[in-house]
């Protein structure tokens, strides 16, 4: 049912093209999809992490749209810390499976906060098993309104090969989401992954007895587009991004300790 | 080693405070607390009932008697302890000016009055959350200022009795430990959380953080006061010189008659007793009969006992005056 | 359904000898339901149950199930909503059907009135019915006039002749009644409603006039109403796939299109399948984001289907398919807003609500501040198509240069810990085993010192300490009590990860 309003302009296309938009719903929905990717930044710039060292290496920061691996034997926080940066204020998804919120700890937004998160930003999802995991992130890759995905899954499943990883890769370039999966208990496999970290806590720096803020051991182990680098970095909750730790921290070196101890956490 | 706690709210302070002046007192008494310290809010309203209590006890420990004085210009609540009796009518005399600016029960201070009517008071700052925005408050005043501090098992009691030595260091103050207490034993915590839902109109379900953590606002016992405060031990000292600045009890204020003139080398008793002599051998010029002279005695002794001697020769000067 | 609870057994198995349903009240054995058998046989409802086997023998008595009969009076309750989706029960043997402005699909009031009956008659039941203008005077008419049809406003004169024990009230008032001198309804109406209300109550009053049609009691649906249904009948019921996804695909149309044109979305979605047997099927999806394109609508839908544990199951097929759009709200009016930011937050909903169809909305979260001092309590997860989740006030406990007071991670129960003694009464332990791993401590911070909430429930109160251990780990311990003079020792817990 065509509507003739009396128009100033009354000219032939242009009340077909009105009548051919007013007719077909199906064209106004193709509309409203290409006009819901309106709004994304044009390039993605990379997302330094405040560490100068590790930036500089990292050729400006995390790359956006790409998939970074992260192996932790403790400092599991630290892959967080990341995606936390990478999201920027856009929404944060967390995925993993029930065994592994069971055995590491469920995220507590108030943790969160104190880091200087944003509570209100992250989505939680609880699959039943690693391969339901795999599958939310996919459909979690395939927003690209969403800021970062964090894919925590332990030990090294059968379906987490590397053609998942290749495929995770390629649904993160196609979105521009950034994605990174965090690895306990797990031992490096070959991966489409952009960056490979090995990871672990290391004692922070304070006055007497107090605490400092939180300080990883990070190693950069693979980089497809640079080069690798081990590097001691400090998180700062009131700026939200990385540091260097004071002078006189000692960076402790990681391949002392054995390989598969099962330390918890 | 000992102790004086100077901040104490009691159930005066209405909706707050958990305890009475009374139980306070008592227990200060058998924590042998060197000296105990009411200070109600905008108030001194539970000072006579904790010193009621505080003569019935022996050995009982020094009663100060003070107000916690709570400003609508934000600056912090301040712990107010008169020296002596004068000192005393200063802070009432601050009070009333609070009271008389507000609606009924309410009291608006602020820092100005204080600085003007601070005669004798002897001062306690206790300190926000941000311990420096106490440093405006503690520079307003030259002296017989502290800055208090408090050990409450907030979890970061470290680093704040850290960041109050620097602020007490930097406004050259010295610290005094207190231990803010709402009431008298931990075992009144339900009860102290329950009027502060009356209070703020909640029910217990949705206080929320309206309500204490923990039940930690009591009076504890010196060795205790002393461990919580083993970095910093000059603090918990510190309340026992506090405590030993102060002369002013409640037994000062008396009724205090106006002078009236008396013979010299008389006292008021001796001239009321002259007087009644006289005036009875007028009444009874053939002799004072027995029974007269026996109820007159018994009345001019229960006079003396009462002080109220100058009461009757007030009465006596205006029938003289009536008279002639 | 005057038989229903003998019906429900005669009509699986047969009886040789007349069933009688049997219940106990005040200690003794009355008949609670009766067959027609045992009914021409001079048994009646109420009656002793001795008495009632001393008339007939033999004589078959089951007890009561009334779960069971609630059960399949609920079952064909649901078989009705295809007509109607305003089905609400009546007594225990009952159903009254709304069925305004539905009868022309079917024919007419008189084909409706016979397809329901009919149809409920051959599986088994014995059944009446009526329509009227209102819920009592067809329920009168079914009682004692079964099949009568009266047209709005036709119930006084309809009604005026049944006995006045199609009144429905208890017997005290039936007595007052027939004390009066008063036989039929139309005789009470007759009398003047002050003095009736005076004598018999205000209640009374309003049921007569209810059942003359003077006013209406609206029924209770025993489902809520959807805002907007679509449906689709077949002719043949319809099994396959194909058939059931493209019937799907149009009623979202349908109702997509309604939802535009009114300028409102939907929030929760249910496709109804009626099978041709009587069963009845649901699947109902939530949305965080009101909708109205059908593509997506089919795809949550889809979602849900394949996400079943039980596949559907048509049966012989499905004969009528319904789609209802329940807690419709109102939109915006542009669908697309040129505020990046909104159209953000609103593809990310659609996101989750995928998630949630797909996984189930339990499993996708998001947090909610809670204002406790409690830990575990302090921010809840909470599925995330439930609320809104913008202008949240969440408490930062640190300040503003120090680190968090807080961990990133919370077991899910707090793991007991072995600890060596600390130094100091109120202080961390030296060291502690957790997960069959020693831990020695380095660093501490508290304590924190949390009582719990005794309006709640009764627990011990917590020294909660920030460890960190001689590698760097960080974790949050707590004491669960004070060491007290009798000797009590506390036991200690592990409680959380920092990053």
């Amino acid at each position: 049912m065509t509507h003739k309003k009396r128009v100033a302009i009354d000219s032939e296309p242009v009340w077909r093209i009105i009548e051919h938009i007013m007719n077909k719903s199906a064209q106004l929905a193709e509309l409203r999809h290409s006009l819901a990717r309106y709004g994304l930044p044009p390039e993605r710039k990379p997302v330094a992490t405040g560490h100068p060292q590790a930036d500089a290496v990292l050729g400006g920061g995390l790359r956006p749209g790409s998939l970074h691996e992260v192996f932790v034997r403790s400092g599991g926080g630290f892959a967080v810390l990341l995606a936390l940066l990478a999201a920027g204020g856009k929404s944060f998804f967390w995925v993993r499976p029930d065994y592994e919120a069971m055995e590491y700890g469920a995220c507590s937004p108030n943790g969160l906060l104190e880091l200087g998160g944003d509570p209100q930003a992250l989505i939680q999802v609880r699959t039943r098993n690693a391969a339901d995991a795999l599958a939310a992130a996919h459909d979690i890759l395939a927003c690209p309104h969403v800021g970062a995905l964090l894919l925590e899954i332990e030990g090294m499943p059968k379906c987490l090969d590397l053609v998942a990883s290749r495929r995770l890769s390629l649904a993160a370039a196609e979105s521009g989401v950034t994605a990174f999966l965090l690895r306990h208990g797990a031992q490096a496999q070959p991966s489409a992954a952009l960056t490979r970290w090995q990871v672990d806590s290391m004692p922070s720096q304070a006055k007497d007895d107090d605490w400092g803020n939180p300080v990883f051991a990070a190693q950069l182990t693979r980089h497809r587009a640079g080069g690798l680098g081990s590097f001691s970095m400090k998180w700062n909750p009131a700026n939200a991004c990385f540091e260097t730790p004071d002078i006189g921290a000692v960076v402790a070196a990681p391949a002392d300790r054995p390989a598969h101890q099962k330390i918890a956490i | 080693m000992s102790y004086a706690e100077l901040a104490v709210t009691t159930n005066f302070s209405f909706l707050r405070g958990a305890s009475h002046p009374g139980e306070f007192v008592e227990r200060a008494g058998q924590l042998a607390y060197t000296a105990i310290g009411i200070a109600d809010r905008n108030s001194l309203a539970g000072v006579v009932r904790a010193y009621e209590q505080w003569k019935k006890l022996e050995n009982p420990p020094k009663l100060l008697v003070g107000a916690r004085l709570v400003f609508r210009d934000g600056t912090p609540d301040i712990l107010a302890y008169p020296k002596n009796r004068k000192a005393y009518g200063w802070l009432c005399r601050l009070l009333s000016i609070g009271k008389l600016r507000a609606e009924k029960g309410d009291c608006l201070l602020d820092l100005k009055d204080l600085q003007e009517n601070r005669r004798g008071l002897l001062l306690i700052v206790m300190p926000p959350a941000d311990a420096k925005r106490a440093l405006p408050a503690l520079a307003a005043f030259k002296s017989d200022v502290w800055l208090a501090a408090s050990m409450l098992y907030t979890g970061e009691d470290r680093r704040r009795l850290r960041d109050l030595k620097a602020v007490a260091h930097a406004a050259r103050v010295p610290l005094i430990a207190v231990n803010d207490a709402l009431y008298h034993d931990p075992e009144r915590r339900d009860l102290q959380d329950v009027v502060t839902c009356i209070r703020e109109h909640v029910t217990l379900q949705e206080a929320g953080l309206k309500l204490q953590a923990n039940a930690e606002r009591h009076l504890k016992p010196a060795d205790e006061m002393a461990r919580l405060f083993s970095a910093c031990p000059e603090a918990v000292a510190e309340t026992v010189r506090f405590a030993g600045k102060i002369t002013f009890t409640l037994a000062e204020l008396g009724q205090r008659y106006p002078r009236e003139p008396v013979p010299r080398g008389k006292t008021a008793d001796q001239h009321l007793r002259a007087l009644t002599e006289a005036g009875l051998r007028w009444r009874y010029p053939a002799g004072v009969p027995p029974a007269v002279a026996e109820l007159a005695e018994k009345e001019l002794r229960f006079i003396a006992d009462g002080q109220i001697a100058h009461y009757f020769l007030t009465v006596h000067d205006i029938v003289k005056f009536a008279r002639g | 359904m005057p038989r229903l609870p003998t019906d429900r057994l005669t009509r699986k198995s047969q009886f040789s000898a007349p069933l009688v349903i049997s219940h106990k009240a005040n200690n003794a054995l009355y008949v609670y339901a009766l067959e027609a058998r045992a009914q021409k046989l001079g048994l009646y409802k109420g009656q002793p149950l001795a008495n009632a086997r001393a008339m007939v023998q033999p004589l078959e008595v089951v007890t009561a199930d009334e779960r069971a009969d609630a059960a399949l009076l609920d079952a064909i309750a649901d078989w009705c909503d295809r007509f109607t989706p305003l089905v609400s029960l009546d007594g225990a043997c009952g159903l009254f059907l709304d069925i305004t402005g539905a009868s022309h699909l079917f024919g007419g009031e008189n084909a409706l009135l016979a397809t329901v009956i009919q149809r409920i008659a051959s599986h088994g039941f014995a059944v009446q019915g009526a329509i009227a203008g209102t819920s009592l005077a067809a329920k009168a008419l079914a009682h004692f006039a079964p099949g009568s049809i009266v047209a709005c406003g036709g119930e006084a004169q309809t009604i005026a002749p049944l006995p006045i024990a199609a009144l429905d009230c208890d017997d005290k008032i039936l007595h007052a009644l027939r004390h009066a001198g008063l036989k039929s309804i139309g005789q009470v109406a007759e009398r003047l409603h002050s003095e009736l209300s005076e004598r018999l109550g205000k209640r009374f009053v309003t049921r007569l006039k209810v059942m003359l049609g003077a006013e209406e009691q609206p029924l209770q649906p025993r489902r809520p109403l959807p805002d907007l249904m679509a449906e689709q009948r077949f002719a043949e019921p319809v099994v396959t796939e194909a058939v059931i996804s493209a019937s799907l695909l149009s009623l979202a149309e349908s109702l997509g299109g309604i939802l535009e044109r009114q300028g409102s979305g939907a929030r929760l979605l249910e496709a109804v399948f009626f099978r041709a047997d009587g069963k009845v099927e649901r699947i109902a999806v939530k949305t965080g984001e009101a909708l109205r394109d059908p593509k997506v609508m089919l795809r949550l839908l889809r979602q849900k289907l394949d996400a079943l544990a039980d596949p559907l199951d048509p049966g012989f097929g499905f004969d009528v398919i319904r789609l209802e759009a329940v807690l419709a709200e109102e939109t915006k009016p542009a669908t697309v807003s040129f505020d990046s930011d909104e159209n953000a937050r609103r593809q990310v909903r659609f996101l989750t609500d995928r998630l949630s169809a797909r996984f189930g909305e339990h499993r996708v979260q998001r947090f909610v501040p809670q204002q406790t001092h409690i830990p575990e309590a302090a921010g809840v997860a909470v599925p995330a198509q439930d609320s809104d989740f913008t202008g949240q006030e969440w408490i930062l406990k640190r300040r503003t240069n120090d680190p968090p007071r807080r961990p990133l991670r919370l077991l899910q129960r707090p793991e007991e810990i072995e600890a060596g003694l600390p130094v100091a009464p109120d202080g961390p332990p030296k060291y502690f085993r957790w997960r069959q791993c020693r831990h020695d401590v380095a660093r501490a911070e508290g304590p924190e010192r949390i009582a719990m909430e005794w309006w709640r429930k009764q627990g011990l109160t917590r020294d909660y300490f920030r460890v960190e251990t001689k590698d760097g780990q960080r974790f949050w311990l707590y004491r669960d009590g004070l060491y007290r003079q009798d000797g009590f020792a506390p036991r200690w817990y592990l409680q959380g990860l920092f990053a």
